[in-house]
């Protein structure tokens, strides 16, 4: 699926004849086209935004609910935009709020016990703990842009629209964000006992 | 949206090979919602009012009928919840409404009739006339439509019906499914029983029986308007059937309101505290916090 392009196909329903494909794009998705192709990312992006999995459900559900919302004023430009913008909104908001709950970082390996004995699962839940440890490390411009360009492969132009900043700052912020990742990652890598992994 | 020049160029600039930041990235990648928590998303805003089903053009009514009548339980519980909200409420300061009143709904307890825009899009004349029960023992009778609608479909799924999810290992699978229409309750039966029972001085339901969260929190909202002792009956049995639920904010919100309605201050002040430390994030708080005041 090209995630590029800044509108998303319409929901296709089987039975619908293809004379239909060749119809003009309506301009704005329906909100259950929206929340079929894009919650689960939006739900991810929350939880790589610094929203806890606790969390998450909760959030993303705020999302959705003023995606409904401010549907009707969506100037229907760039829809991934929109919908990530309401999304860092709706992190921010959350982590800067006083009922943040914050955790550290490790309880989000999904079901570490079960992986004890299976090596690969093991070595993917301690990179997701070493990424996760060092995106909470950086600054929360640069995890945003960070975020959304390499894991939700947002365009510039699209991160642009969700942050509310030039693309010469969304990129700049990108390239930062790379930057102090490596460090962090670099830093852990080598202050890991006994850590038998070449970092780089 | 056009790409300029600029953008591609930056882009270009950006194309790295750095192994681990392209292993860390596909390890973020994998991160989400399970199918189990996007159906549950799904029934909570399917319960707000907010239908998530894709839909044909509005022009192909027939075949949203078909859903209805087919058996998609949670679309027809849709139906009835946003019909709920069109009725006017039995008590004027209608607390309940308020907290599920959607944003841009925005109808006005009082008005009646007036339906809500979500209603309109989803309304075929037949499925209409199900949301607009006249009075309320129309309206236990409306309850009870709704299963034996469902419950044609469990006899005969319907043949888009999505995979058997996760959650059907719970004791009551939602009725909202992501990516699918809908799922039918699996074991809807005995819908008369439940039609108009409380569950007080019942001996307890039967696990094949037992109603499902959103059948108990839809009867519980429902009794919030006239009668909100009786939804505290159903808010306490749904807490004693589903102990985990995944309804459990949504179930504390309607208790609230009823201890509310009923004048109960300091219980509903004592509940609705324990609701904001244990649900920070709740996409409910502010409506937990109007209750409150």
């Amino acid at each position: 699926m090209d995630q590029k392009v800044g509108t998303e196909p319409p929901f296709q329903e089987v039975g619908e004849s293809t004379a239909s494909r060749a119809a003009p794009r309506p301009a704005t998705a329906t909100f259950p086209e929206i929340f079929q192709q894009h919650a689960r990312f939006l739900w991810r992006a929350l939880m790589n935004l610094g929203v806890p999995s606790h969390d998450a459900q909760d959030l993303c559900q705020e999302v959705m609910v003023t995606v409904h919302r401010r549907l009707p004023e969506f100037d229907g430009r760039s829809l991934r935009g929109w919908l990530y913008g309401i999304c860092v909104r709706v992190a921010r908001d959350y982590r800067r709020s006083a009922r943040v709950r914050r955790e550290v970082p490790h309880d989000e390996l999904p079901a570490a016990r079960m992986e004890a004995n299976q090596p690969e699962l093991l070595e993917r839940s301690e990179r997701l703990a070493r990424v996760l440890r060092a995106l909470e490390q950086i600054d929360e411009d640069k995890r945003t842009a960070f975020v959304l360009y390499e894991v939700e492969e947002l365009t510039l132009a699209e991160i642009s629209e969700a942050v509310g900043a030039p693309l010469q700052t969304v990129f700049s912020r990108i390239k930062a964000a790379r930057e102090a990742l490596r460090l962090e990652l670099d830093v852990a890598g080598t202050t890991r006992a006994g850590g038998a992994r070449e970092t780089g | 949206m056009k790409r300029v020049e600029s953008e591609i160029e930056l882009e270009r600039l950006l194309a790295s090979d750095d192994a681990e930041l392209v292993a860390s990235v596909s390890a973020l990648r994998e991160r989400g919602p399970d199918a189990a928590e996007l159906a549950t998303l799904a029934s909570r805003l399917t319960f707000q009012g907010i239908d998530v089903t894709p839909q044909s053009a509005p022009a192909a009514r027939g075949t949203w009928k078909k859903w209805a009548l087919g058996g998609a339980g949670g679309l027809s519980a849709a139906m009835l919840w946003l019909g709920l909200r069109a009725l006017p409420p039995a008590v004027s300061s209608a607390p309940g409404q308020a907290a599920f009143a959607l944003a841009t709904a925005a109808s006005p307890p009082g008005s009646g009739l007036a339906q809500p825009p979500l209603v309109g899009s989803l309304g075929s004349p037949g499925a209409r006339a199900l949301a607009e029960p006249a009075a309320p023992k129309e309206q236990i009778g409306e309850v009870a439509a709704a299963p034996s609608i469902a419950e044609s479909a469990t006899t005969a799924p319907p043949e888009d019906a999505p995979p058997a999810s996760t959650s059907r290992a719970e004791p009551r699978p939602e009725a909202a499914a992501i990516g699918a229409l809908p799922t039918a309750r699996p074991t809807s039966s005995a819908a008369p029983a439940r039609a108009g029972a409380s569950g007080v001085g019942l001996p307890s339901p039967s696990a094949a029986d037992a109603p499902t969260e959103i059948e108990l929190l839809r009867d519980a909202r429902w009794a919030l308007r006239q009668a909100p002792a009786r939804a505290l009956d159903f808010t306490d049995q749904h807490a004693r059937l589903y102990p985990q639920g995944k309804l459990t904010q949504e179930r504390e919100l309607i208790a609230i309101t009823a201890l509310v309605a009923l004048g109960r201050r300091t219980a509903a002040l004592s509940r609705g505290t324990a609701f904001e430390r244990a649900f920070p994030a709740s996409p409910y708080r502010k409506q937990v916090g109007e209750l409150l005041q």
